[in-house]
């Protein structure tokens, strides 16, 4: 069995984290099979800014055409990569951009494809995968008994490693540029623009997040968790529920269908604590304020406390004042 | 503009008792008692449509508007019609088809090809219990026409305009269907409420239903082996107290000692 890792660079807060994915497929491999990462970028990459990855080659793929914004773009210069190049399994990262070109790539070849995969081993000549079902309440084992098979899966933390001098692969690897052709014009779009985040979104970066659910109670409710967050020196995110119902902004959603965060602490008011949710809470600890003591958010937390969290929020506001501590502090 | 919709009716997970899940193992439990409700992704989808619908008739076009599903049971799409929608389609595959996206699109894509092709497909992002996130992207594929995934808000002031997350912000595009959108953390994620009356003229309206046949054997099959509980890596220690002041020390003091206090 051989491994095809799949990523791109071209800017670094779209680069998945290649390296933890080809971790996944060096995992897989036995001795005398061998992983090749095949990096797309819509520009020659310079050699240096290569990704840091354990493969045995690495391919930098200048595909004109290619944007990471529509990832269809990337779904031919895969496909032809790959027609030369065969490989039994294929992987890419489990970001927004690259699970729409793994499906998009594995509809091409009608093979089988996996989302969301949490992980990869083999029995005998199966591959055994692991991926969240049930909105994530439950973990589902599926065999798959032929290749080739197409996998997005989850990093879980592996930081995207960024270019730049001194950058070296953590083991010698052949490397090789190639040129792809160009991806076919969208003529279908008439007009495009991005609309950036004002300043970015600081949330997946946070050291301390503060998350409100529905037992916050509305937009004035996160008004006082922004308030403390700040103090905190942190940041605000929401359930799904709450901000679906505007109460934040959609981009501070946490969960299956929003952000992972890996803060070192996070601090959860009025969340229930349900599956979706706790699928992209990723913290060092974690602390659960609810009034409900039977909560399943408290299962998922490290301390809890049985609390009404406006009162709990008031008070450790009021505390960090007294110290006089804190980013926000005055 | 002939719109066509793709949902799906899920129990409730949320609703889903705790030793239900526990015991899920490889033959599932009864969890009937979980209310049925739209599959939020997919409910955010048939909103969008709707808007669309609207706005194409401010600009004095007409749009019609179709749901279909793949599913044993008629339960909830009849609400579909009281919301506005001109006809409402399920393929009943008469196999269990919870993990088969490829056979799912499969059927949606023969079932497209059967009315003649629509302008515009909507999908929900992703719907238990498989959560697999391939159905749209496979729909776009077969029926060979542009995707956009992640949309979350979708409009018309005479052409086709469609805001969809991208790492960073929104990419906002001025579009030429035919397409498929499949709809993410959209703004419009709760399907409007019907009035009386459209309630009342809903119900002389019939689900129009056609067998489907699901198991399309495309490549090789995908056993699915069983079910398991990822159990929690935290041991909850509660942390008491007996006002708010006195809980938030306790914390603090907790955090302190594990050298993590904010």
């Amino acid at each position: 069995m051989n491994a095809l890792v799949v990523g791109f660079f071209d800017a670094p807060e779209r680069r998945p984290a290649l390296a933890g994915v080809a971790a996944h497929a060096a995992a897989l491999l036995r001795p005398g099979e061998s992983t090749t990462c095949l990096a797309l970028s819509a520009i020659a990459e310079e050699e240096e800014s290569a990704p840091s990855v354990e493969c045995d080659r690495l391919v930098l793929l200048e595909a004109p055409g290619w944007d990471p914004a529509l990832p269809r773009t990337g779904v031919g210069a895969v496909f032809d990569y790959w027609r030369e190049n065969r490989a039994d399994i294929v992987l890419f990262g489990n970001d927004e951009a690259s699970r729409e070109l793994a499906g998009r790539f594995a509809a091409k070849l009608e093979c089988a494809c996996f989302l969301g995969v949490n992980s990869l081993s083999r029995d005998g000549d199966d591959v055994i995968i692991e991926k969240p079902a049930y909105s994530s309440n439950l973990t589902a084992r599926l065999r798959v008994a032929a290749t080739p098979i197409v996998v997005a899966v989850e990093t879980d933390g592996a930081p995207a490693l960024a270019p730049g001098p001194g950058f070296s692969p953590p083991r010698r690897c052949a490397s090789e540029r190639r040129r792809a052709d160009a991806a076919a014009p969208e003529c279908w779009i008439e007009e495009q623009s991005v609309e950036p985040d004002p300043q970015g979104n600081p949330l997946p970066g946070a050291a301390v997040v503060v998350v409100g659910g529905k037992g916050v109670g509305g937009a004035e409710g996160f008004g006082v968790l922004e308030r403390l967050a700040k103090r905190l020196g942190g940041e605000v995110g929401a359930t799904r529920p709450a901000a679906l119902d505007g109460w934040l902004d959609a981009g501070r959603l946490i969960g299956q269908s929003g952000l992972t965060v890996r803060p070192k602490l996070a601090l959860l008011f009025g969340v229930s604590g349900a599956a979706p949710f706790l699928a992209g809470l990723r913290a060092g600890t974690v602390v659960a304020i609810n009034r409900d003591p039977d909560a399943p958010v408290f299962a998922a937390a490290d301390f809890g406390t049985v609390a009404d969290w406006r009162e709990f929020a008031d008070a450790l506001m009021r505390a960090r004042i007294a110290d006089g501590s804190g980013p926000g502090a005055t | 503009m002939n719109i066509l919709v793709c949902c799906k009716v899920v129990r409730d997970y949320d609703q889903v008792l705790r030793e239900d899940w526990d015991g899920w193992g490889t033959s599932g439990r009864d969890v009937s008692y979980a209310r049925r409700m739209v599959n939020p992704f997919d409910e955010a989808a048939l909103e969008t449509a709707l808007r669309i619908r609207d706005a194409v008739a401010a600009s004095g076009g007409a749009a019609s508007l179709t749901a279909v599903t793949v599913a044993d049971s008629d339960a909830l799409l009849g609400d579909l019609f009281a919301v506005g929608f001109d006809s409402v389609e399920r393929l009943a595959p008469g196999s269990d088809a919870a993990f088969e996206p490829w056979g799912i699109a499969a059927a949606l894509h023969r079932h497209v090809e059967r009315k003649g092709g629509f302008d515009l497909v909507l999908c929900g992002k992703q719907a238990g219990p498989g959560d697999s996130g391939l159905t749209g992207l496979y729909l776009a594929e077969r029926l060979g026409v542009p995707c956009l995934a992640n949309v979350v808000d979708a409009g018309y002031d005479g052409g086709l305009v469609v805001r969809r997350r991208i790492d960073g912000g929104h990419l906002r595009l001025r579009v030429r269907p035919p397409l498929v959108l499949v709809i993410g953390n959209a703004r419009y994620s709760y399907l409007r409420l019907p009035t009386l009356r459209e309630k009342m003229a809903a119900k002389k309206k019939r689900v129009d239903v056609f067998p489907v046949d699901i198991a399309e054997p495309a490549f090789p099959p995908i056993r699915l082996e069983g079910f398991a509980r990822q159990p929690s890596r935290r041991a909850c220690v509660m942390v008491g107290g007996e006002s708010a002041v006195e809980q938030v020390r306790a914390m603090a003091a907790r955090l302190e000692a594990l050298g993590g206090a904010p």
